[in-house]
């Protein structure tokens, strides 16, 4: 097979591409951990906008 | 003596198969037997069957023949063969929370529900799946399971719910004559909704928890699910009481007495036109509103409510995760969470083991503040009444919108949400089949006060009196 040395160039400048790609995307556990953390950081966020007067006690002893 | 083949008894209510055992139209044994070949065939065909408990079974069912032929009657319950979503321990055989880390657990004790329906000759035939660690933490897909995705007796393509899979299938199907369920927030009610068979979800308390894993203290209960209202009513009578050995016991038991709750016609009911209509998927509609039309017809008092506001969803959420990162702190230091099936609900767990005390108490704060609320509700309305999920069964592929069964609120209030409301506030809950959207069943959920059940079974007893939705069988050969 003839490569020319611009062939050979683009050829090896794909790679790299898709090499870095490769490792920019993040995998699918990394993937996971973030809507993970997303997800607690939404609930808490929903949490915060509830008035709560500083009397008000925890439903420790929960009894209906 | 006939042998217990026909439909009619794999379907028939406690009360009319209890009728046959003591006509001795077949023996405890013969019924067992029969049940026994009917879970172990087609229970995996749905991954409802976690383990089957035959040997068990039949010698437990000599026994009951050895009782009725004596004479010595133990209550409905007696003879009659039941399954237990696998989180209940049973004495020496596997108890694996449907989840891989805990696949050789066993105990050496049974639950305390399964003591007492033992007691009252109630016959344990297997133990039923479920998804992994009852949905601890949240799952994305409903193949979170060590058995699988439950898949639905009406179509096989779609859910059977969580995390109470098993027992909803099973009983769905005929493989069971009633099972045992639990809930932390929906596992109750969202099975009995996606395969049309009848749940109780008792008051927070009632029932002991003993022998059972725990998701979230505060939030965990067992429950019935069944054919109809009153076998609920059966069922939750022998298995509620105190028991000194779980915390949250009330300290209270539950009796069965249709003849002292109110007439329909002296009860209100609050309900959100709403939930009928636009928040309900358009597949829905049309059976929620005939069967809104019947609790009209029955006479009772309608007032239109609205849900009090609250994020029910990020509440709930912060309560579970934060309790079920404590309780499973080792499995998820020790890295064994990753053997669970459902990576999403893995991350959920890690992440959880970081929310901030602070946080977790404001959830319990705030929890106070829907108790109080909802206590506000019930001085103007007995019972509220909405559908159960505002759809029918998703499909098995399709990623679940929330977490644990909780799903996507509409814009419009109504009372969506009451699923993980009624939870936070511990109040009793019955699903009621009510209808098929697309070939699939859909239901209502009457929510009362704390310790209502009566009544919510009165009022469910009447309707079911009105309507078949709960006699329909799924096509399972």
């Amino acid at each position: 097979m003839d490569v020319t040395r611009r062939k050979l160039a683009t050829m090896i400048a794909a790679a790299a591409a898709a090499n870095t790609a490769a490792a920019q995307a993040p995998p699918a556990a990394d993937e996971d951990a973030r809507a993970a953390h997303e997800a607690l950081q939404g609930n808490a966020q929903q949490l915060a906008k509830v008035p709560l007067p500083m009397a008000t006690e925890p439903a420790f002893r929960f009894k209906p | 003596m006939a042998t217990p083949s026909s439909d009619d008894v794999f379907f028939g209510s406690i009360g009319e198969v209890s009728a046959k055992l003591r006509a001795r139209e077949f023996s405890a044994v013969e019924l067992t037997r029969a049940y026994c070949d009917r879970l172990e065939r087609l229970g995996p065909r749905f991954n409802a069957l976690a383990l089957s408990l035959r040997e068990q079974a039949i010698r437990k069912a000599r026994d009951v023949d050895d009782d009725l032929k004596r004479d010595r009657t133990r209550g409905p319950l007696q003879g009659i063969p039941y399954g237990a979503k696998d989180l209940l321990a049973v004495k020496g055989h596997p108890t694996t929370w449907g989840a891989r880390p805990y696949a050789g657990q066993v105990f050496d004790e049974d639950a305390r529900v399964i003591e007492l329906l033992d007691k009252a000759g109630a016959i344990l035939i297997g133990k039923l799946a479920m998804v992994e660690l009852a949905g601890g933490g949240g799952y994305r897909f409903p193949a979170a399971s060590l058995t699988g995705p439950g898949l639905n007796p009406w179509d096989r393509t779609r859910w059977s719910g969580g995390s109470s899979s098993g027992s909803g299938a099973a009983t769905a199907a005929g493989l069971v004559g009633f099972a045992l369920g639990s809930e932390t927030s929906g596992s109750i009610l969202g099975p009995s909704s996606m395969c049309g068979v009848t749940g109780l979800r008792p008051t927070y308390g009632l029932v002991s928890r003993r022998g059972a894993m725990a998701l979230s203290w505060t939030l965990d209960k067992i429950g019935p699910l069944c054919r109809t209202a009153e076998d609920c009513a059966l069922v939750l009578e022998t298995i509620s009481g105190a028991d000194s050995q779980d915390p949250g016991s009330a300290g209270r038991s539950f009796r069965y007495a249709p003849q002292y709750a109110r007439k329909p016609q002296e009860v209100t009911v609050g309900y959100a036109p709403v939930d009928f209509d636009q928040s309900a998927d358009p597949s829905a509609r049309a059976g929620f509103q005939a069967a809104l039309a019947v609790v009209k017809w029955m006479g009772m008092k309608m007032k239109e409510v609205e849900i009090p506001d609250f994020p029910y969803g990020a509440l709930v959420n912060t309560v579970i995760n934060a309790e079920a990162a404590s309780i499973f702190e080792d499995l998820i230091r020790s890295g064994r969470v990753d053997q669970l099936a459902d990576k999403r609900q893995v991350a959920n767990l890690k992440a959880a083991v970081e929310i901030p005390a602070t946080e977790y108490l404001r959830a319990m704060r705030i929890r106070t503040r829907v108790q109080e609320a909802f206590r506000n509700l019930f001085l103007d309305v007995d019972m509220l009444l909405t559908p159960t999920r505002p759809a029918p069964a998703p499909k098995i592929t399709e990623p679940l919108t929330g977490v644990g069964g909780i799903f996507t609120a509409p814009g419009s209030r109504g009372l969506t949400g009451l699923i993980p409301a009624g939870n936070l506030a511990g109040l009793p809950a019955l699903s009621l089949p009510c209808g098929f959207a697309g070939g699939m069943p859909v239901a209502l959920s009457l929510v009362g006060r704390p310790f209502y059940e009566n009544q919510l079974i009165a009022i469910g007893r009447t309707f079911q009196s009105q309507t078949d939705w709960h006699r329909r069988r799924p096509p399972v050969g």
